[in-house]
């Protein structure tokens, strides 16, 4: 696997300049055996076994890689992580458990999850409907060679009732920056709990909330079909992209002079500074990011951003060196790579 | 489906008992089905008296509710109610029907649904059609009877008897 980002986040997909990426995931579980918590090893071997034989016969995963979780390092873990190919719970633990990822890492199969199989695809922008599309058909493939956990009036069985139904889920990353400035995110926040849509940090459950990017998807994926669920998103998506673009206007209308300061600060410090956090890089590259759409940073563009934000993680810089770095080492090589990266830019 | 026994989770098996020359049909939960089966004891008894039945289970032969109180388990993997109350997770598919009294308010909760609706895999979608298939006719033997065409309701009674028996 390189250290450059995906394909999928290069190709810049509709509103890109506020949707990050669309992610569509189903969660499975193979008849016959008990959830991955139950599990012996032995089962869980088998069940990467299946789930590869599948994938080899599978042409949309036609060259596609398995990465066993068996002798994996942690810092290799949370590198799958960091590129959104794998969730935080199996970045956690080592064991009977993988990751089938294809070429342009728009498609994974996380094997031996809390479900035997979670299957996603990502996309750049908004585009929730093309991302379930693709993931629908490669559920039908499988379907065909495997036999899947599903009791009416359940549907498909997961570990987690909260994912039981049709097992999916629909997400968008979602950059804020305006909302957050205008603090008009609150109402938001809480109208989506209304809606059962869950807003999360930008590594889904449990993550924190950094650089004003939020996760937003469907809570409930039980009583409704999978379009609806993938449809209800996509336009709740729409409207807070609206209401960010709004929020912008506004801004730039009325308070421009704390936009370019915050934007021009950000570049302060990001072209001068020597030692940089990730919470620090994120937040930073965010207010730019701002800047950009609003035309006070020329030179660089948001996909320069975009990669940054993936390839400044922890783990991602660890991979670059053979040495291990500690924590000061990182923030220093952090540092280094971003005001490279923008006198690149700039020039 | 509900379950004939506990009347309240969902019912997974049909089993068919013969009992002095006449055949009783039941639908059974699978925590029910065990129970049973280890007992040896004849369902039709129990449906009887459903109430009595549990309650000498239960050794206290006052209320109901002492014998619904029993802590549920899954045979297939051994999780228990409280297991799964407390970690909110299942060990297996079976738990789905072993804990459906539990699950139902926790999925309403979540979802504000209990049912799917959407995509089934292969080897449900003809279940799926052959459920609804059976549906179109009973409400068309309904039917039949309210508008006292008898001759079709015994044609669409011999077509649900040949479905069921599927």
């Amino acid at each position: 696997m390189v250290l450059s980002v995906g394909h999928w986040l290069r190709d810049k997909g509709p509103e890109s300049d506020i949707v990050f990426s669309s992610r569509i995931r189903l969660a499975r579980n193979l008849k016959g055996f008990p959830f991955s918590s139950h599990c012996t090893e032995q089962q869980m071997r088998d069940i990467i076994s299946l789930t590869r034989s599948c994938a080899s016969r599978s042409s949309p995963l036609k060259g596609a890689k398995f990465y066993s979780f068996k002798e994996m390092s942690m810092i290799d873990r949370q590198f799958l992580m960091e590129r959104f190919l794998i969730s935080r719970d199996l970045a956690k633990s080592a064991g009977e458990k993988g990751v089938i990822v294809d070429a342009a890492e728009r498609i994974s199969l996380m094997i031996n999850e809390e479900d035997h199989l979670r299957m996603q695809t990502l996309r750049s922008g908004l585009l929730l409907s093309e991302a379930w599309e693709e993931l629908n058909a490669l559920d039908d493939e499988f379907d065909g060679h495997l036999d899947f956990a599903f009791e009416e009036p359940w549907g498909y069985l997961t570990a987690c009732p909260s994912n039981a139904g049709t097992g999916l889920r629909a997400s968008v990353m979602v950059h804020l920056p305006a909302l957050i400035m205008t603090k008009r995110i609150v109402n938001i926040l809480q109208t989506a709990s209304k809606m059962h849509i869950a807003i999360r940090g930008l590594h889904g459950e449990g993550s924190e909330m950094l650089g004003d990017y939020f996760q937003i998807s469907n809570q409930a994926t039980l009583g409704k079909p999978e379009d609806e669920i993938v449809e209800m998103t996509e336009t709740l998506t729409r409207q807070l992209i609206d209401q960010e673009k709004r929020a912008r206007e506004d801004l730039m209308k009325n308070d421009r002079i704390a936009v370019e300061d915050k934007v021009g600060r950000a570049i302060g410090t990001l072209t001068g500074a020597r030692i940089l956090s990730t919470r620090e890089a994120m937040e930073l590259l965010s207010s730019i990011r701002l800047g950009i759409y609003c035309d006070m940073v020329p030179g660089i563009n948001s996909e320069i951003l975009d990669s940054l934000l993936i390839e400044t993680q922890p783990a991602h810089l660890q991979k670059r060196f053979p040495d291990h770095l500690d924590p000061l080492a990182r923030d220093i090589e952090r540092a280094k790579i971003i005001k490279g990266a923008l006198k690149y830019g700039e020039g | 489906m509900i379950c004939s026994i506990c009347k309240d989770k969902v019912a997974t098996i049909r089993l068919k008992e013969i009992i002095n020359n006449t055949v009783t049909e039941v639908h059974l939960c699978q925590a029910c089905y065990e129970i049973h089966e280890q007992k040896g004891v004849f369902l039709t008894n129990e449906l009887a008296s459903p109430k009595e039945a549990t309650d000498s289970e239960a050794g206290s032969g006052k209320q109901k509710s002492k014998s619904k109180a029993k802590p549920k388990k899954c045979l297939a993997c051994g999780t228990t109610e409280e297991q799964f109350r407390a970690k909110g997770r299942l060990g297996c598919s079976d738990c789905y029907a072993v804990f459906a009294s539990a699950m139902v308010p926790i999925l309403s909760t979540i979802h504000g649904a209990t049912e799917h609706r959407g995509k089934a895999p292969h080897h449900a979608v003809r279940t799926l059609d052959l459920k609804a298939e059976l549906k179109k006719l009973q409400e068309d033997l309904q039917r039949a009877i309210l508008s006292e065409n008898y001759e079709r309701a015994a044609k669409l009674r011999d077509k649900i008897r040949q479905f069921e028996s599927m």
